[in-house]
Formats: structure tokens, C-alpha cells, sequence
């Protein structure tokens, strides 16, 4: 007698009903049947085994487990590879902050800006207590921000030099140095002046009596008379040239600033991937700022050098000046940039660099015809040319706008009423190893001191504070805010009594004031200030949600308005990278799940159709609905089983045997994201579990509806069917 | 003849005739390019000027802070010099109009910078055009929008666009206008339509100008609301002098002689 629930049948496609009722074997349910889904294993595993076309769903699910598993492995180095380099460029483990401010933070902008943060309360306190809890290595002070710095064009720059030399005391040395520039500045106007073809391309846009103005002023600048004019009054002169000559070589540009600003003695310690290219860090307590190599080679050298660079890095690649137009342009920028080269270079800069092409390119001549020529790049000459502009130009060349020792004054849009602008000094190039080299975003930074940022962010002192306040009040201006849709009213007229205000006397200096930005500082304005983070460096055993953990537990303890974000938050935009790339995988994942679906479905539909006369059999022979329907499903589930362990094998195989210890990753724009040189792929049993898991369950979700309709055939049409 | 009383006197009598005024103007009501001119030509003045603004922010945060400028102004060549007083740590800085140059100096550097025209003065709501002569009807087109009336007075709306070619910081403004001829709410927006800035212009300071011989209306106090910050700027103009200022003085030798 059957009893329901409880059997086992071996189904194949040419079992009749006598086999089948013979290998029915039936036992009482609860203590005969102990393992149902065993049996129903076997029977699947036997029926797969015969039907080679239910094979593809195996395969499938095999291809799906093998994809999914180098997919993860990859995107698990990548994520692994951006966190370390995250951590190891600044962003630190944990980033802390007040608890109470309106954004979290970031050491990476984008193109919202710098979060909104509250100052933390007595940094010092808050640092000794950090470094109580177990894990916390350093803690160091940050602060993000973005500012500019203004480069004006190259006669710009010579008349600022011509002016600051022309404003010191009358002496002799003053005379000898202002001569010199006399006599560089009368060689640059000429050939401003011949150059009057490309200046009148550029200035299309101006009106007929301002072009006439221009031409006059660079005719009056042409004549001798102007240059003794120019040393007998030179301000006077410079001003004529400032203002009549110079906008007409171009207008000046600005150059932006992204920084990091943080406690430059401690910064280097704390995080050993910076390392420092050229000049120093500042000496303690002395405010300065550090530029990225890639910031640095981008932006402050020499217009033709950086093209050449280019070029260079672009036939690296295997580009050509035959085959790409890109490097047709570039080289021909090379040679539209020959007027700002001629009129950085002095006297005896230009006599030095005739030798040098003259011996280079086999015959003398002028030093802007000779450069033209040697500039004149195509691919058979670039290779021996670029080593010769490194190897024997460059030295003689003002490579770089700006070196270490020099200011400049970085303007910043934050903070109170003014644009502000403080002058910095510039100490050295830095760059975080091994992340990326010069195009590196994390090298195309800037670096300065938290008193520098304090003061570019336009955070105020108490002190500057009710200085204002005082003010307002005694000025009458304190007044609360006023509704924007206030009702109109007629002007009110106010006559004041006729001022009795003295012409200002021009050479009236206003009262003396100390410096604005004082160039020094001390510990306590620089920790004491007012820091907005802190990255935290932990200990390499140190687990960073517990002490994240740890430092919450301490927060509430003694009530500290502190709380703490990881590199994934911290890292901005960057970070989102991993982010985008986790959503592109689980997108595919979708998508080929939908795909394994669909075409196991039909597959498994299909043999069911094939096998209505068996299941027609077994219903007769009093199998129940149900059960037929659990060994189809079985049957998807052995297949997905099969196949994801197969694609999973045929996976770790592979990245073993292809992959080894990593891929080298020799695109620079890259390796920050693979936190190195070297990606390496790995795998996690959560996620070898979790690709399991999800192929098995979509292969049985496929599985269900031919399951479903191979069940649900009656068995007298069933029978009907195996008839015909 | 005492000036002052009779200045006091035109004031009253401008006042006491304003509904008259707004009576008469439906009868024989000035076109919205004449009210334009008439606005540019009560602005104007011959002489060079000089004043002291004072500007407050106050942001809706509560913070608060003052600038305060020395602006000289000479119409008849363009030039234009603001030198800064406070706050401290942007004292001595400037800006210098010089034909088409305008310069931007940082007096802790001794740096020039030439900047835009349309730019932010040291990055407040103000820009160049405040201080500097109105030249509305020379920069814009104008629409009628009709007239609002307020507790009995009238006020002009008028609609401006600015001409092809123009180099205004507002592409669009709308105006509303008293009846003695002074602006007393502007809108400046975005070409978009979108609200930038809302001016009140609460007083103005007659006073003569002794090149040309007539009283004109500067500025006295304008109320300026940054639309995207919520921020509100008091701009108050004093100690303002109509007279010739030095020959030399819009140099930058000059305001570096000053700073120095």
C-alpha cells in the first residue's frame, strides 16, 4: 500500500508503469521516511543524470558562480585597495568630529565643498583622551579646504618685479637692478610688438577706438623716448605699461587649490606614503605650504616643458604624431607658447640657450628662430629631441613659476565678508608614494598648516568677534534681520550738513598695523585654535568598528560632543567610486540572473513537457501532486547546487593560476584605486557563500514554474499522453 | 543764499507735492526710458566724489560682520578706487578702476591682480556697479510694468534687460520707483529668471554738486538681500563729499603710497 508522503521513484523516460511501481518503496511516515529530501536527492540526481539536456541550467549556473566569483574578487581588491590608500593619504582609519555639526567629514571635496563642522572643543583634551583607548595610535589634526592662487600673464609678472624694485629706497644697487629690467623689459615689448599679428587674433572682440588706443600705446612703448622716460620715472612708466600694455599679451589665470591642512610635523610621521620631493617642510611653528608634485607639475611649469611632458607620456602609449591630431595640436601649442619661453628668459639665459641650439641643431642664429626650429616636433625627431630639451634646455630654463622660498598669496571665498587672501610661503613638492604618480588625485593637492587654513576659512577669535560687534553697535547698524517682502515706501531724503572732509594727500600713509597674517605660531594657536577633525590612525591589529565603538562608549562616558566616520564616508567622492562599482556589479548580477531565469525555465519547461506521460505514471500509481512537485524543484536545486560549486571551483582556480599574487596595474590614474601598483583579487567565504547561495536560489526560482506545470498534469490525460 | 535751508525746502516741497506729482502723472506719465534718463541724470554728478561706506552683513546664522570702505570716484574718465579700512586683516587692500583695467591689491603681498568688472567687491553682494555712476538707461532696455500703489503712493514697476554687448552684473532687473524719480526696491536676477539679489533703498542724500550746479541724489542707505544665502547687507554711505580730488590719485602708486 502506498502511503502518501513518504516513497522513492526512480523516474526515467523509459520507465514503465510496472518499473515504476516497483521501485516504488514505501514506509510509514515518521519513523520509515527520515530523510525525505535525501531521497528526493537521489531520485533528482538520477534524473539529471539521464536527461544531458537539463544539463545547460548546471552549466549556467556554472558560468553565472564563475563570473560573479572574479567579479567579487576583483571589486574586493579595488574596494580593499581604495580603503588603504584612503587611510594611508590622510584619511586615517576613523575620521573624528563634533557630533554636532551639520555634515560629516571628508577629506576628499567634491564639488559641494568642504562639509559644514563645528570646531572641536579643547582639540588637546580631547587628543590625550583618544590616545587612552586601546587601538589609537595618532591622532591627527585636519582640516579640508579649497582656495586659488593668481598667476598673471608673463609682462605682468616682469612689471610686478620692475615695480617692487622701482618702489625701493633710491641707491645705487636699486639703479644697476632696475637698468637690467629696463633693458629685459625694452627686449620682451619688442617682441610684444612683433608679435601684433597673433595679439590682434586674440582681441578681435574689442571696439574700433580701444584697438586704436592698444596700437598706440605699444607704438609710444616702441620709441627711445619712452625708455628714458621709464628710468627717469619709472613708476609713472610702469603705470602707462601696466595698464596700457600689458592686458594686451593675454589675460592672467587662476589656479585652483584643493588642501589639506593638518599639523605638517606630525602629518609626515603618522602617514608614511608622503614623502617629499623637492625643498623641506616648514621649520615648527612656521606657517608654509607644500605643493603636490602633480599640482606643481601641472600648474606652475613652464607652459612648454609641461607640453612636452605630455606629449611624451602620450607616445609612451603608443600615440603618433602621423596618426593622432591630439599630438599635432600639443606640439603645435608648443610652439604658440615660444613668446611666454622668450620672455621669461634674461640676457644671459638667451645667449647661453643660442649655444646650446646652435650646437643641437648644427647651425647658429636667433634664439627664437633656433627654439621654433627645435620645437618643430614629428615622430622621427621627438625621442631625440625630448631627452635633449631634458638633458641640455632645461637646465637653462626658468622650468618652474614658482619654487620653494617663494609667496604666494592663496585666496579663499569662505568665511567672512572679504575675499580673502593670505600669503603663504612655499616650502617644497610632495607626493603620497605609490599612489598614483602626478596625475594622482591625492598629488595634485596642496599642503599647509591649521593656522593658514584657520585663517583662509575666515574663522574669527572671540576677540575679532565682539571687535565687530563693538563696532556695528557705535556705527548704529545693529539691526535685526528685515522680512524680504517688506511694503514699498517713498526714499527717504537725508541731508546731512556739507562734510568738511581734507582732500587725501596721496603720500599720507594710513596708521601702522602689525602683520595681517603673522608668518609664525605657536602650539597652542595651532592645536588650541580651532580643529574640525582629526584623523585617527590605528594600531595594525586594531579592529576600527570596535574602537569606533570604544570612543562612543567614551563620548557618553564623559559627555564629549565627539563621533567618528570611516574611510568610506570620509573618502568623498573617491570612496563613491567603490560604491558605483558595487551597485555596476550587483546590476549585472541582476541581469544575468534574469538571463539564467529565463533560459532555465524554458530548458526545465521543456523536459517537463517531455516527461507528462511519466509524471502521468506516477500520479497513477498514486504519487501525490505535491510530490512530484518537490522532486522537480530538487531537481533545480541539485543542478544550481552542481554548477555554482563548479563555477565557484573553476573561479578560485583561475584567479589562482592567472592572478597569483596580484595584477600590476601600470595606468597612474588607477592605482590609487588599487591602493598601489598591484591589485589583488581576493576571496572572502562570505562572499564564496553569498554567490552560492544567489545562483542556487535563482536556478530553483527558475526551477519553480516547470515544476509547477509538470506537476499539475492529471493523470488521465497524463496517461492519455504516453497513449499517443 | 543759505543752501541748506533751500535744499530742506525743495525736499519738503517734493514731498508735500508727491501725490500731486502722482496725480499729474497719469495725465502726462514719463515713458520708462525717460524715467530711466531721469533716474541716471538724478544720480549723476560732474564733481569727484569721495565717501566712506560702511557695509554690515548680518547672516542668518546670527554672524555678523563690517566692512568698511573709502570709495572715490571720478565720472568724467571712469576711474574708480575703493581702499579698504576694515576689517583689519583686509585693511589696505583695494580695488583700482583704470580705463579697462580694474586692478585688485593685497596690501600684505603688494600684490596686483587684475580682476573682472562683474565680480564681487571682496566677495560681498556688492559689486562694482554700486559704487560706481548708474547708467541705466545706457544699459538697458525697459518694459512698463505698470504701477503699484502703496498707502496712497504710486510706484513705477518697470522691467530692465539688459542691451547686447552691456556689461551689467544683472542681466534682468526690476525696478519700483517713487514719485519723486529715486528706486526704491530693485530685483536683480539670473538669466535664468531665477532671484538674486533684492535691494531696498531706504534714504538718499541730496546734495549739490558744484561742477554742474544742481543737487544730486546718492546713495545714503540701501538694505541688499543675497537671495541664496538668506544673508542681508546694510550699506550705508557717509561722509560724502562732492569736490576735486588729487590729479595722481587713481594710481596704484597712490594707494601703494597710502598702504605704505
Amino acid at each position: 500500500m502506498l502511503v502518501p508522503g513518504c516513497f522513492s521513484i526512480v523516474l526515467t523516460p523509459r520507465m514503465n508503469v510496472e518499473r515504476a511501481r516497483q521501485s516504488l518503496v514505501c514506509s510509514p511516515p515518521s519513523t520509515q521516511c527520515e530523510e525525505p529530501l535525501v531521497t528526493f536527492a537521489s531520485l533528482a540526481l538520477q534524473s539529471v543524470r539521464s536527461r544531458p539536456r537539463s544539463w545547460i541550467v548546471g552549466f549556467l549556473a556554472a558560468g553565472s558562480a564563475l563570473l560573479l566569483t572574479l567579479g567579487v574578487a576583483f571589486l574586493e581588491g579595488v574596494s580593499d585597495g581604495t580603503r588603504r590608500s584612503l587611510i594611508e593619504s590622510g584619511t586615517g582609519h576613523l575620521q573624528l568630529y563634533h557630533s554636532k555639526s551639520e555634515g560629516v567629514p571628508t577629506v576628499v571635496l567634491d564639488h559641494g565643498g568642504a562639509s559644514e563642522l563645528q570646531p572641536l572643543p579643547d582639540f588637546p583634551a580631547i587628543e590625550a583622551k583618544l590616545k587612552a583607548v586601546e587601538g589609537v595610535q595618532e591622532v591627527v589634526p585636519l582640516e579640508v579646504g579649497w582656495g586659488w592662487v593668481f598667476r598673471g600673464n608673463y609682462l605682468d609678472e616682469k612689471l610686478a618685479a620692475a615695480r617692487s624694485v622701482a618702489r625701493e629706497p633710491p641707491s645705487a644697487s636699486r639703479d644697476a637692478r632696475l637698468e637690467r629690467l629696463a633693458t629685459d623689459l625694452e627686449r620682451t615689448l619688442r617682441d610684444v610688438v612683433k608679435d601684433d599679428g597673433r595679439r590682434t587674433e586674440a582681441f578681435a572682440f574689442l571696439k574700433e577706438d580701444e584697438a586704436r588706443e592698444d596700437r598706440r600705446a605699444l607704438d609710444e612703448v616702441g620709441t627711445p623716448e619712452f625708455w628714458t622716460r621709464f628710468r627717469a620715472e619709472p613708476l609713472q612708466a610702469l603705470e602707462y605699461l601696466e595698464n596700457r600694455v600689458a592686458r594686451q599679451v593675454g589675460e592672467g589665470e587662476s589656479i585652483d587649490v584643493e588642501f589639506l591642512a593638518s599639523d605638517l610635523e606630525q602629518f609626515p610621521r603618522a602617514f608614511p606614503r608622503f614623502e617629499l620631493v623637492s625643498g623641506s617642510l616648514p621649520p615648527p611653528g612656521q606657517r608654509g605650504l607644500l605643493l603636490g608634485q602633480g599640482l606643481y607639475e601641472q600648474n606652475f611649469k613652464l607652459p612648454v616643458a609641461a607640453l612636452l611632458d605630455e606629449l611624451q607620456v602620450e607616445r609612451q602609449r603608443g600615440s603618433t604624431f602621423a596618426a593622432d591630431e591630439s599630438l599635432r595640436t600639443r606640439a603645435a601649442r608648443c610652439l604658440a607658447e615660444l613668446p611666454d619661453l622668450l620672455a621669461r628668459l634674461d640676457a644671459e639665459r638667451s645667449v647661453k640657450l643660442v649655444e646650446v641650439l646652435a650646437k643641437l641643431l648644427g647651425h647658429t642664429g636667433e634664439v627664437e628662430p633656433l627654439l621654433r626650429e627645435f620645437l618643430t616636433l614629428d615622430d622621427a625627431n621627438f625621442d631625440t629631441r625630448f631627452a635633449q630639451f631634458q638633458g641640455e634646455l632645461a637646465p637653462l630654463l626658468p622650468l618652474y613659476r614658482v619654487r620653494p622660498g617663494d609667496t604666494l598669496v592663496m585666496m579663499s571665498a569662505f568665511g567672512s565678508l572679504g575675499r580673502i587672501g593670505v600669503p603663504v610661503k612655499v616650502w617644497g613638492t610632495f607626493r603620497f608614494a605609490g599612489l598614483g604618480g602626478d596625475s594622482s588625485r591625492v598629488n595634485t593637492l596642496g599642503m599647509v598648516d591649521l593656522v593658514t587654513a584657520r585663517y583662509l576659512s575666515g574663522r574669527r577669535t572671540q576677540a575679532e568677534v565682539d571687535e565687530v560687534r563693538r563696532d556695528v553697535e557705535a556705527l548704529g547698524l545693529a539691526k535685526p534681520l528685515q522680512p524680504v517682502d517688506m511694503a514699498l515706501q517713498p526714499a527717504i531724503l537725508v541731508e546731512e550738513p556739507v562734510a568738511n572732509v581734507e582732500a587725501v594727500v596721496p603720500e599720507a600713509p594710513s596708521e601702522k598695523r602689525g602683520p595681517a597674517w603673522p608668518e609664525t605660531f605657536t602650539q597652542a594657536e595651532q592645536r588650541g585654535g580651532s580643529v574640525l577633525q582629526a584623523a585617527l590612525v590605528l594600531s595594525p591589529d586594531a579592529k576600527p568598528e570596535l574602537v569606533a565603538a570604544s570612543i562612543d562608549a567614551l563620548a557618553a562616558e564623559a559627555g564629549l560632543p565627539i563621533a567618528t566616520v570611516d574611510w568610506s564616508v570620509a573618502g568623498g567622492m573617491l570612496a563613491g567610486v567603490v560604491g558605483i562599482a558595487q551597485v555596476v556589479l550587483v546590476a549585472i548580477a541582476v541581469l544575468m540572473s534574469f538571463f539564467v531565469v529565463l533560459v532555465s525555465a524554458s530548458t526545465l519547461l521543456l523536459l517537463a513537457r517531455e516527461r507528462v506521460g511519466e509524471v502521468g505514471t506516477m500520479r497513477a500509481v498514486g504519487m501525490q501532486r505535491r510530490e512530484v512537485f518537490q522532486t522537480l524543484l530538487v531537481e533545480g536545486l541539485v543542478l544550481g547546487i552542481t554548477g555554482a560549486g563548479l563555477g565557484l571551483g573553476l573561479g578560485a582556480l583561475l584567479l589562482k593560476l592567472l592572478v597569483g599574487d596580484g595584477v600590476g596595474i601600470h595606468d597612474e590614474s588607477l592605482q590609487f584605486y588599487m591602493g598601489g601598483t598591484v591589485l589583488r583579487p581576493h576571496l572572502s567565504t562570505g562572499n564564496v557563500l553569498a554567490v552560492g547561495l544567489g545562483v542556487v536560489v535563482v536556478v530553483v526560482a527558475a526551477a519553480l514554474v516547470p515544476a509547477w506545470r509538470g506537476s499539475s498534469v492529471s493523470p488521465a490525460v497524463a496517461m492519455l499522453k504516453r497513449e499517443d | 543764499m543759505n543752501l541748506v535751508p533751500a535744499r530742506r525746502f525743495l525736499t519738503l516741497l517734493t514731498l508735500l507735492l508727491s501725490p500731486t506729482l502722482a496725480s499729474a502723472d497719469k495725465v502726462a506719465k514719463p515713458s520708462g526710458e525717460e524715467v530711466l534718463r531721469l533716474i541716471d541724470d538724478r544720480m549723476a554728478f560732474q564733481s569727484d566724489y569721495k565717501g566712506t561706506v560702511r557695509l554690515r552683513e548680518l547672516r542668518k546664522d546670527g554672524t555678523e560682520n563690517l566692512m568698511e570702505l573709502e570709495v572715490y570716484r571720478r565720472d568724467s574718465s571712469r576711474d574708480l578706487l575703493i581702499y579698504i579700512t576694515k576689517p583689519r586683516h583686509l585693511a589696505g587692500g583695494g580695488y583700482l578702476r583704470m580705463g579697462r583695467n580694474l586692478w585688485e591689491y593685497e596690501a600684505s603681498t603688494g600684490q596686483w591682480q587684475r580682476t573682472t568688472q562683474r565680480g564681487n567687491i571682496v566677495n560681498t553682494v556688492s559689486c562694482e556697479e554700486d559704487f560706481d555712476r548708474s547708467r541705466l538707461a545706457e544699459n538697458y532696455d525697459v518694459k512698463d510694468e505698470g504701477e503699484e500703489v502703496v498707502s496712497g503712493t504710486s510706484f513705477r514697476k518697470l522691467h530692465l534687460t539688459s542691451k547686447d554687448g552691456a556689461q551689467v552684473s544683472y542681466v534682468q532687473l526690476r525696478i519700483w520707483v517713487d514719485p519723486a524719480f529715486n528706486i526704491v526696491k530693485r530685483i536683480g536676477y539670473a538669466p535664468s529668471g531665477r532671484v538674486l539679489r533684492t535691494d531696498v533703498i531706504r534714504s538718499y542724500q541730496p546734495m549739490k554738486d558744484p561742477l554742474a550746479g544742481k543737487v544730486v541724489y546718492p546713495y545714503k542707505e540701501v538694505l541688499e538681500i543675497e537671495e541664496a544665502s538668506g544673508s542681508q547687507f546694510t550699506v550705508r554711505y557717509d561722509d560724502v563729499t562732492l569736490k576735486a580730488l588729487n590729479p595722481n590719485m587713481f594710481t596704484k602708486t597712490w594707494l601703494e603710497g597710502r598702504v605704505r
